[in-house]
């Protein structure tokens, strides 16, 4: 059983000061942010990895707080969006377990109780078709156009009345 | 402004030109366009955007480039639309900043960002910020050039005050200290406002406050992919937080308190 990274089809990746990642998947036009705990797994499974070394590799960045339940939890994270493939289940305390079946994995409530300074591993994503939807309402708010005029798009791309007034 | 009643602007690259046929909605144009920045005599040649007011059947007409865009019984009664006109027009031109909807004002030598859409209390924060000393860079949009500075835009404040109809509010007006330089970011706060009147925000990482601002910018990841490389500039120096906010004096506060100025 391995870890590895799922798309082989990221051409951007931005690594903040924070630790924190910024994705883009130009295949698949979607944007992900990484926290640092996310990133640090992103970057512990550069190769194919277990959750062995995956957790050692991500103590070096965060120290012994990292347990193998948050390294299996970040997999998840991770996983959950496509950008791992991965089957973990629970690791036995002490041991650095893999399966090759799919969880039971651990609960974020039992992940939480192992923490230390690290955050919990998150992993957002976007859709450049989402954030078209985002840039139409992200304007100067709602024209008050008395009737009857007509209304000025509020779409960043061209309508007949952009064009009209030379808005675009 | 000339005799005719017009004069013309330069903003961010795009060159207005204002027109208006008698004196009250001359004072309108020259006190809500773009306050900031020098009038100038008309230039020969045509405007990017041409604005008149022009009064007709009783009542004050705001044309814009020909086409008729409001009307009012007066000539304040059209500044809401003026300003947002303008802002429009000036978001859709900008060639080496890119826009984020934000309330901005800069605090210690800092920008501080309120990320968020319309309804969303932005105004109110930055007015509460400015009443604190903060210096006012812009209610509504932070402009961000490639290295991740922001430049001020400081339109005259739309407010509402608990109504649901806006109305401006110049930044004199607060006695506020008016941004004239650009800064790098401090701080982002991505605040929604809630109802039971709770403080609840918490730090996020740089990666997803970028991602917040992607969700507030009104350009398109398609048409402008550079703008990753401003915004990561802008968030790479930021302390980042997200969550729900209470009224505006109380969450000021409590962000003054966070940012430890």
């Amino acid at each position: 059983m391995q870890i590895e990274r799922g798309s082989q089809d990221i051409l951007v990746e931005n690594c903040l000061p924070d630790g924190s990642r910024f994705l883009i998947d130009h295949k698949n036009e979607t944007v992900y942010a990484l926290n640092a705990t996310a990133g640090a797994a992103w970057d512990a499974c550069s190769a194919p990895t277990n959750l062995c070394d995956m957790t050692k590799e991500m103590q070096r960045s965060f120290g012994p707080d990292v347990t193998e339940e948050l390294a299996a939890e970040a997999i998840l994270e991770l996983q959950k969006l496509n950008l791992v493939t991965a089957s973990v289940r629970v690791p036995q305390p002490g041991t650095c377990a893999v399966a090759s079946v799919r969880p039971p994995h651990p609960t974020r409530r039992a992940v939480l109780t192992t923490l230390g300074k690290v955050a919990l591993p998150l992993v957002v994503a976007m859709t450049l078709t989402e954030q078209r939807a985002h840039a139409v309402v992200a304007t100067s708010g709602v024209r008050r156009t008395p009737q009857p005029l007509p209304a000025i798009s509020k779409t960043p791309h061209c309508g007949p009345t952009d064009e009209k007034l030379g808005l675009c | 402004m000339n005799n005719s009643g017009s004069f013309d602007v330069e903003a961010f690259g795009a060159h207005f030109r204002l027109t208006a046929g008698c004196a009250d909605a001359c004072a309108t144009l020259d006190q809500y366009a773009l306050p900031w920045l020098p009038r100038m005599e008309p230039k020969a040649g045509k405007p990017d955007v041409a604005i008149r007011i022009d009064q007709a059947a009783g009542e004050f007409r705001l044309v814009v480039n020909d086409a008729l865009v409001a009307a009012a019984a007066e000539p304040p009664g059209l500044v809401c639309t003026l300003i947002q006109v303008l802002d429009e027009a000036v978001v859709r031109r900008l060639t080496t900043l890119r826009a984020i909807h934000a309330g901005t004002v800069m605090y210690s030598g800092r920008v501080l960002l309120f990320p968020g859409v319309s309804h969303a209390g932005k105004s109110s924060l930055v007015r509460e910020m400015v009443r604190r000393g903060a210096t006012y860079f812009s209610d509504e949009y932070a402009l961000i050039d490639e290295e991740g500075l922001v430049h001020p835009y400081p339109r005259p404040l739309l407010v509402r005050d608990g109504s649901p109809e806006q109305h401006p509010v110049l930044a004199r007006e607060l006695s506020a200290r008016v941004g004239n330089v650009a800064a790098p970011v401090g701080w982002i706060f991505a605040l929604a406002y809630s109802n039971e009147n709770e403080w609840s925000v918490a730090p996020v990482s740089q990666g997803e406050a970028l991602m917040i601002l992607l969700r507030n910018t009104p350009h398109t990841l398609l048409q402008s992919p550079e703008m990753v490389g401003f915004f990561q500039h802008a968030v790479a120096s930021a302390s980042c937080f997200a969550g729900q906010r209470s009224e505006a004096a109380d969450a000021v506060e409590k962000i003054i308190e966070m940012i430890g100025a």
